[in-house]
């Protein structure tokens, strides 16, 4: 068990360079470059390319790569925090040390001043949504599936075909449309501030509840199917047989073995919420990891695409771990 | 059961799928909306209603439904009933091109890894893992953030994001495929690997893959529509459902109903294809 999850772990750090690399590329094909953000746009040409020399943006792409690995892991000092370049850009930090994600041209300032923040309140919003999204699959999911064929199991799937059909943006305007337009019982913004007279937990209402709601569903017809398998296995038919009152024969032979499933399929959702988040903070104005990351793309602001794009794989890749970890020690059969 | 109308199914899938298709209540609501907004995108020019984006400048001071405009204006005075229809055409062009596309492409991708293994299959499943990892949503942004807000790009998205997901499934098939004696029959055939991929093994792929394709469409409506709606859509002025909700959601309090139908139209589309899709596993599931 060890050697395997020390060789997922190295096979994830390889997903990371890998991923890390080709967001540089990709970064390559938008307008403007890493000089001409740094001064903005009413720098004059002359200083732009002043900058770009001195920064040698125009070294080959895998060389200047590599210079970002070397800032990141701290081999090297942030080109941009060089005092003889005189654009004061300060990191309390110092320019050396691991971890360092170098200076945002969106926000200027360094990347670990604006990220840390959003990412907390993503936390906060994700987690809400995970602490309602796991109960609610679950019972949907195995009502349905131990009555599945029946007039309940009909109702409670059509129930989360409906939840997952709408997309996060869609439910939001309908959200608002019900709660603050017509019942003016929830604000329609949420920046996580008091100044509109909201509290703080009437503001995560509703992005919560949008995240939520469209994961649920998605659950709940995986626990839904996997119910329905294992209510057809032969024992749960011999468990029946020998007498067992209803109730005994769900909680402990059926649900037990249903939950296999939908374990690791839980533990992927938080890939679809970190998704999901971009769309949800956007709705509700909420100041997150999210709407960061739809800026910093929008701008073009390399640096904190690639912090914010090396965040969300690292949570992506070790809920992925933690999931086929989960399910071997769940499943003896998966191991081995 | 007798045994002739198991060799039946299995012989035919495909055909009886279809006729068995009336069967199921929920394939045939899902198609019947799916068709129905198919209509509506074929008859759009010849439909009676304004034109997309002609505005109308004194609808404005009443934007609501009337008899000139159905449904209303939007912000700038036009039908929103037009670009509804409009924009339902460029969802269902945009979509099942790029689904198709992903599929050849995964396809490709899922038969060359099954079929050669060692070092092709170690190279796309890595490959495919990378993509994969990317929460969805965030790939899309990063990619057309960088590249362009264009249909073209869109496309190239859906297809670089889905291509391996599709690859993995059909890898997954072929391996399961290859030990079997019709594989096996056609090697002593001497068949090229060219024929025995594309005429032996792919078309007894298709059973899981008709979901995923119906899944597929449903899921790329979602991409299409929140791309849209983050502003990474088609560029202005086409319709567009998901930039008409952009467009129209700092005025919700005032005039809910230029965002409210435009998302309903998104909804009933995808919704249309989930539940197509939910029908067609119930069938096959029950052979």
């Amino acid at each position: 068990m060890t050697r395997y999850i020390l060789r997922r772990a190295a096979e994830m750090l390889i997903t990371l360079l890998v991923a890390s690399f080709l967001v540089f590329v990709v970064t390559e094909f938008s307008p403007g470059n890493v000089a001409r953000k740094t001064l903005g746009a009413f720098a004059l040409q002359e200083q732009v390319d002043l900058l770009y020399q001195k920064l040698h943006l125009n070294d080959p792409l895998m060389v200047r790569y590599v210079r970002w690995v070397g800032v990141l892991t701290g081999l090297q000092a942030d080109p941009l925090q060089d005092p003889a370049l005189k654009l004061d850009f300060k990191d309390p930090r110092g320019d050396r040390y691991f971890g360092n994600f170098g200076y945002s041209t969106l926000y200027k300032a360094p990347v670990n001043d604006v990220l840390w923040d959003r990412l907390g309140n993503t936390a906060l919003l994700a987690g809400l949504a995970f602490a309602f999204i796991v109960p609610i699959s679950l019972l949907l999911g195995a009502l349905a599936g131990m009555n599945a064929g029946s007039i309940l199991d009909r109702i409670l799937s059509t129930v989360s075909v409906v939840m997952t059909s709408i997309p996060e943006f869609a439910l939001g305007v309908i959200l608002v449309a019900i709660f603050v337009v017509w019942l003016h019982i929830l604000p329609g913004t949420s920046p996580m501030d008091t100044h509109s007279g909201w509290s703080i937990a009437q503001q995560l209402v509703l992005p919560v509840a949008v995240l939520a709601i469209y994961d649920a569903g998605y659950v709940a017809r995986i626990v839904r199917t996997s119910m329905a398998e294992v209510m057809a296995k032969p024992y749960v038919r011999t468990a029946v047989l020998k007498g067992l009152p209803r109730h005994r024969v769900i909680i402990s032979h059926a649900l037990r073995n249903a939950l296999i499933a939908p374990f690791t399929v839980i533990l992927l959702q938080i890939n679809w919420l970190i998704g999901g988040v971009v769309v949800t903070e956007l709705v509700f104005a909420y100041p997150g990891f999210g709407r960061m990351l739809l800026d910093a793309s929008l701008f073009g602001d390399v640096a904190l695409i690639e912090a914010a794009t090396l965040i969300a794989l690292f949570v992506a890749t070790t809920t992925q771990l933690l999931s086929d970890v989960g399910y071997r020690v769940l499943d003896p059969r998966a191991r081995g | 059961m007798s045994a002739t109308v198991a060799a039946e199914t299995a012989g035919r899938a495909t055909p009886s799928l279809w006729r068995r298709l009336p069967s199921s209540p929920v394939a045939m609501v899902g198609l019947g909306i799916v068709v129905f907004w198919v209509a509506l995108a074929i008859a759009a020019p010849v439909l009676p209603m304004p034109l997309p984006n002609a505005q109308d400048y004194k609808a404005m001071g009443h934007p609501f439904g009337s008899a000139a405009h159905w449904l209303g204006v939007d912000p700038l005075g036009r039908d929103l009933l037009s670009r509804i229809v409009w924009g339902g055409r460029t969802v269902l062009e945009i979509a099942p091109i790029a689904v198709v596309i992903a599929y050849a492409v995964g396809c490709a991708m899922g038969l060359l890894a099954g079929y050669y293994k060692g070092w092709v299959d170690a190279a796309i499943s890595r490959a495919s893992d990378v993509i994969l990892s990317f929460p969805v949503v965030v790939l899309y942004v990063i990619l057309i953030a960088n590249i362009g807000p264009s249909p073209v790009n869109i496309v190239v998205a859906v297809v670089l994001a889905s291509a391996p997901g599709i690859a993995r499934i059909v890898r997954g098939l072929v391996l399961s495929l290859m030990p079997q004696e019709f594989v096996a029959a056609a090697y002593l055939r001497r068949e090229s690997d060219l024929f025995v991929m594309l005429v032996e093994l792919l078309p007894n792929c298709r059973g899981p893959l008709i979901t995923d394709f119906c899944l597929r469409l449903g899921y790329t409506t979602i991409t299409i529509g929140t791309l849209g709606f983050l502003g990474l859509g088609l560029p202005p002025p086409n319709p567009d459902w998901g930039g008409m909700v952009r467009e129209a959601t700092s005025m919700i309090t005032v005039f809910p109903h230029m965002s409210l139908y435009p998302t309903i139209a998104l909804v009933s589309l995808i919704l249309g294809f989930n539940l197509l899709a939910d029908g067609i596993t119930e069938l096959s599931q029950a052979d």
